[in-house]
């Protein structure tokens, strides 16, 4: 594959999931129907504070949905990822799987 | 750049071991262990009828109390995991849905007797030695075909745990299914009755995982996170 085709889908990669951290979250909510923040706080090793910006910037991207509740009088927020954000994660994976299969031909 | 980080496996074991956390609370293994035990109990009552018709009887119903319980068992297992595990290590859905139907379970029951009629009558018309024989008295009819019988009981404990623990790793299957084999083997040595074998079989996998279910559950509700 040429070397303009391997940018071309470097270029489309989506730099939102991209980023470590949010992929990391993407691929815990991928793995599950839905999680709640305690969950991702401890599969992720991230800080309470970093899980949350990173779960917004998700949210308001469309990609996961969050829906809060109590469950015996205390407040649980549980996550799932949407329709576009598997789409969004798998078509990820593809590209990404894409790239490297090509580099490891060339 | 993107070939040395390889983010796709990265992400793959992420997932591995996200599905893999649904059974380290120890719920499986302390369930499997209640459902090998209250088997086990029924495969000891029917030592104490003397009539074979009667045994043949008790036989299908512990077959369909096994196929009933493994069924539900998925189920009752998520409902202990809501209540006792979560919220201390967090709580995930994996995508086990409601409580299975009744239609459901008696399918499944259906299936399974099916199977072992057809292949009674077609084995005992098949042929007369030992082995098919042994088949047979699984569903039917009580008789001696001890080394074989013991086999089929293992290989389905193996099965079950081969499908129940494959997220879980390979040792623990191998483990487990190892000792299914050899605790009917040596019973299967000594004694020349196979109910005592399945009995044995399924009185050691429900204690052994009862013993690594239980530890496993304790720690899981003291929490893997600082508060």
């Amino acid at each position: 594959m040429s070397k303009k085709i391997i940018y071309g889908r470097i270029g489309n990669i989506d730099k939102l999931i991209h980023e470590p951290s949010r992929l990391l979250i993407a691929s815990i909510l991928s793995g599950v129907k839905e999680a709640d923040f305690n969950f991702l706080l401890s599969h992720s090793k991230l800080s309470k504070g970093n899980l949350s910006v990173h779960l917004s910037k998700l949210e308001k991207a469309g990609y996961v949905n969050a829906n809060k509740r109590f469950i015996n009088k205390m407040p649980n927020t549980v996550y799932n990822l949407t329709k576009e954000g598997r789409k969004a994660f798998d078509s990820y994976l593809k590209n990404m799987e894409g790239i490297i299969r090509k580099k490891k031909e060339k | 750049m993107y070939a040395e980080n390889n983010n796709v496996d990265k992400v793959k074991k992420v997932m591995g071991d996200v599905k893999a956390s649904w059974w380290e609370d120890g719920m499986v293994e302390i369930i499997s262990g209640i459902v090998f035990i209250v088997v086990a109990g029924l495969l000891s009552v029917m030592e104490f009828v003397s009539n074979e018709k009667l045994q043949a009887v008790l036989g299908v119903v512990c077959v369909s109390v096994m196929v009933a319980l493994a069924v539900l068992a998925r189920w009752f297992k998520r409902q202990l995991k809501e209540k006792y595990v979560w919220p201390k290590t967090g709580y995930s859905k994996p995508g086990i849905g409601k409580k299975p139907s009744l239609l459901y379970i008696l399918s499944f029951e259906f299936l399974v007797l099916y199977v072992g009629l057809i292949l009674y009558i077609f084995l005992k018309f098949k042929t007369t030695n030992q082995i098919p024989v042994g088949i047979a008295s699984f569903y039917l009819v009580s008789t001696k075909s001890n080394w074989f019988f013991a086999g089929f009981i293992g290989f389905f404990i193996f099965f079950v745990y081969f499908a129940v623990y494959l997220a879980s790793g390979l040792k623990r299957f191998l483990l487990t299914g190892l000792l299914a084999l050899g605790s009917g083997g040596v019973c299967a040595f000594f004694s020349g009755n196979e109910s005592m074998i399945a009995i044995t079989i399924m009185v050691t996998i429900g204690i052994y995982s009862l013993f690594t279910g239980i530890p496993r559950f304790l720690i899981s509700r003291r929490g893997s996170q600082d508060e």
